[in-house]
């Protein structure tokens, strides 16, 4: 039920903009976010992937931030808290490695131990900027993808 | 189930077919889960009511005909998952809510806590398409399964109390009413009006007519005796041709008025059968309840009454 080429193109496009920050990254991201498996997991709805992108890239500054304050301020359940969220939506969208380090922040905040937290929070920070920037510039695309897939959902 | 649990009225509004177990709340404080979920269920066909956080959850289940299908995430900020689920199970709603209860991956002890605290089924993040759509229809199934089941209850719980051939209440019910009423007055010092129908020749009118026409008469008195009353009257069939009537809040000034209208619905105009049309008149012994009658009292002074009309010629209201 995948509507093949728009996907295609909107992949392409991020790798190219993935290559295109690589020099940028350090360390260098291999893959930033799984296009495919996310829109399989969606049920194979781009606009559905469109949305669910939208979402991300619109809050996850707001989480970054309410982190990065948690960190500062020394509120380990906030910390925790936001960490938790963080690695759901990471891990849904096929961000292994960042959803990992949400994972060990959590673990970490919900351990007070913050300072810990802290370091990891700098390569934390860096792979979701990326992240996120990748997924702004792929977005033009998945909205045409989204526009142009078929009307998602109705058929089983 | 006693009479008077029977009797006593449902707070049942109209059921529209298949609405209940077809709506669900998505309690989810995670926007982009929230949207997925909400996405996906308005595709599958289910109504969708969202929560962003529990107390807003808590809030839409306290209104009235809440959803009873029920996602819940296990952490929330306030009012978590399994908090959810404890606060439902304690109000002990009937009917029945499922419970689907959503966690993390690796938080594998939550399932535990949360089915312990009611939860019926569990989904873990991140959650698999088919599988979210599979575990609801197992949910739907089971509440589809209650409705049909309160359903036949309901029916059942009908059956009990009614009579079957005029649809008014039997015997068994009229008379738990009966005594529901009397203690009401007594309580209230109001007064409790009671009155004893017969329909007069009635075997005659089997024997000419049929017993087809016969039961034609008994419904149709049936209905002509419930029109001719206030919507909180009660009109029961007490035996073969014999109606028992409670007009609560009637006292012995309005009583007469109140009787010859009914004698006068059932004698002024030939009833309906088939195939023919039979005058039919009707004599009726009422009374009032003194203080603290008991329905056996109330019901053989009516009854002497009623006796009373029937001996003074039929076709008319003796009180006593």
């Amino acid at each position: 039920m995948i509507p093949a080429e728009p996907v295609d193109v909107a992949q392409r496009k991020i790798r190219r903009s993935m290559d295109m920050n690589a020099p940028q990254l350090s360390p260098p991201t291999p893959t930033l976010w799984d296009v495919t498996g996310t829109l399989a997991r969606l049920g194979g709805d781009p606009s559905l992937l469109y949305e669910v992108v939208k979402i991300f890239v619109d809050q996850a500054p707001h989480h970054l931030q309410v982190l990065r304050l948690a960190l500062a301020q020394g509120d380990a359940e906030a910390v925790e808290r936001t960490a938790h969220s963080l690695k759901g939506e990471l891990g849904y969208l096929g961000v292994s490695r960042a959803s990992q380090r949400a994972r060990e922040l959590e673990e970490l905040g919900g351990k007070h131990e913050l300072e810990k937290a802290a370091e990891i929070f700098m390569a934390f920070d860096r792979e979701i900027s990326a992240l996120l920037e990748s997924m702004r510039d792929s977005r033009d695309e998945l909205s045409r993808a989204a526009s142009s897939g078929k009307k998602p959902g109705r058929k089983q | 189930m006693s009479v008077e649990e029977l009797t006593t009225v449902l707070p049942s509004g109209p059921e529209q077919p298949g609405s209940l177990s077809n709506s669900v709340l998505i309690a989810e404080d995670d926007a982009m889960f929230r949207k997925i979920l909400e996405n996906w269920l308005e595709h599958w066909g289910y109504r969708v009511v969202v929560a962003e956080d529990g107390a807003k959850a808590w809030n839409i289940l306290q209104q009235e005909g809440p959803p009873q299908l029920l996602i819940l995430d296990w952490i929330m900020p306030g009012i978590n998952g399994m908090e959810l689920c404890r606060r439902i199970r304690e109000q002990r709603n009937s009917p029945y809510q499922y419970i689907l209860l959503v966690t993390s991956k690796d938080d594998k002890q939550d399932v535990v806590h949360g089915l312990e605290a009611g939860a019926d089924d569990y989904l873990t993040k991140p959650f698999d398409r088919d599988e979210l759509r599979a575990r609801l229809r197992t949910g739907s199934r089971i509440l589809t399964l209650q409705k049909d089941l309160i359903h036949a209850r309901e029916n059942l719980r009908f059956q009990a109390t009614h009579d079957a051939l005029t649809g008014i209440w039997n015997r068994g019910a009229i008379v738990a009413m009966l005594r529901r009423e009397l203690d009401r007055a007594f309580r209230s010092q109001g007064s409790v009006a009671v009155l004893m129908l017969d329909l007069d020749h009635f075997k005659r009118i089997n024997d000419t007519h049929g017993h087809l026409a016969g039961d034609d008469v008994l419904k149709e008195a049936a209905n002509r005796v419930v029109r001719s009353t206030r919507s909180y009257d009660l009109v029961g069939r007490y035996g073969g041709e014999e109606f028992l009537i409670v007009l609560p809040g009637c006292d012995s000034d309005q009583l007469r008025q109140a009787a010859e209208r009914i004698r006068r619905t059932i004698g002024d105009t030939p009833m309906q059968t088939l195939n023919s049309s039979p005058e039919v008149t009707a004599s009726i012994g009422a009374t009032v309840c003194a203080d603290n009658n008991s329905a056996e009292e109330v019901l053989a002074v009516a009854d002497a009454a009623l006796y009373q009309a029937k001996n003074s010629g039929r076709d008319r209201v003796a009180i006593l």
